[in-house]
């Protein structure tokens, strides 16, 4: 998956490994919780759109998953 | 409720975290994102054709920290507020955060509701702390308020920042810092601009001069 947020798992910008994946993963979570907050605001004037944000928003959990494995499978030395 | 929409900036590298909050700021009447960034350079460069009341700003991107950013900007537009939003918690952060002048530290679990009320306060002229942060600080302030007060600027340095600015007195350069203390580059980067920060210096030759001044073998004067 080459999205934006999945671009940035290779940026190395402390040279210290847990410390970007911990960063990725908060900013990567915390804009999903937003997501999910526009949601809310969403369900009663749209419902169509709510549903559309959430679906979105399971893909960037998808998302945020597979940065963390691929993340924990190269520190393992697995890929 | 102020008569005209406050003009909020944010200044975050990840997308996903600016558009969440540009989504969720720009559905209320009371404020307006007049403006996005992605690193400090573009930070500075966007809030100078700008104008913003407000920025939101993320304490880590790539090209130096939002500490910086908050205090080049604030010296350009001293009537703008800057809130630190940032995923970190640590009291080194926070008081440089403040002594690098922003208005309020906010984590990144912040509701975008309590972002939009935070905004709303800093506009007023209020200021703000994350609750989970306020006790750290409060620490830190008792702890520089006794004993330290009659001490040597210096002394509101922690250990590490103590380390570093004897090495920068002796000219070394961030790397060659980051190379004999064990730390990143990017670390060190974020330990000097503290450093600078507290010192209440802009540059790392005044920091220099500052201990040749103090320190008794090397005063010429």
């Amino acid at each position: 998956m080459n999205t934006q947020f999945s671009n940035q798992i290779d940026g190395d910008r402390t040279g210290n490994p847990q410390a970007d994946l911990m960063d990725r993963m908060i900013q990567g979570l915390y804009g999903l919780g937003l997501k999910l907050e526009y949601c809310i605001a969403l369900v009663d004037e749209s419902p169509e759109q709510a549903r559309a944000g959430l679906d979105a928003a399971i893909t960037d959990l998808g998302e945020v998953i597979d940065v963390m494995r691929h993340h924990m499978q190269s520190l393992r030395g697995l890929t | 409720m102020p008569d005209t929409p406050i003009r909020v900036m944010l200044v975050d590298d990840h997308e996903v975290v600016r558009e969440g909050l540009k989504a969720l700021l720009n559905r209320r009447d009371t404020m307006t994102v007049v403006g996005e960034a992605g690193t400090v350079a573009q930070a500075i460069e966007v809030a100078a054709r700008e104008r913003p009341d407000v920025v939101v700003m993320d304490l880590r991107l790539p090209d130096g920290t939002g500490i910086e950013a908050c205090r080049e900007i604030r010296s350009q537009m001293p009537d703008t507020k800057v809130i630190m939003l940032t995923s970190y918690a640590d009291e080194d952060a926070v008081m440089a955060s403040i002594l690098g002048g922003a208005a309020a530290y906010l984590l990144k679990q912040t509701r975008g509701s309590q972002l939009a009320e935070a905004i709303l306060g800093v506009a007023r002229g209020e200021s703000l702390l994350d609750p989970q942060v306020t006790m750290r600080v409060l620490e830190e302030v008792r702890k520089s308020a006794s004993g330290k007060r009659a001490g040597s600027p210096e002394s509101q340095l922690n250990e590490n920042e103590q380390k570093i600015l004897l090495l920068i007195a002796e000219g070394k350069t961030n790397r060659e810092i980051a190379a004999e203390i064990y730390l990143s580059d990017k670390t060190v980067k974020n330990y000097v601009s503290n450093i600078l920060s507290k010192l209440n210096m802009k540059r790392r030759s005044e920091a220099a001069a500052y201990i040749a001044r103090r320190t008794p073998e090397t005063n010429r004067g």
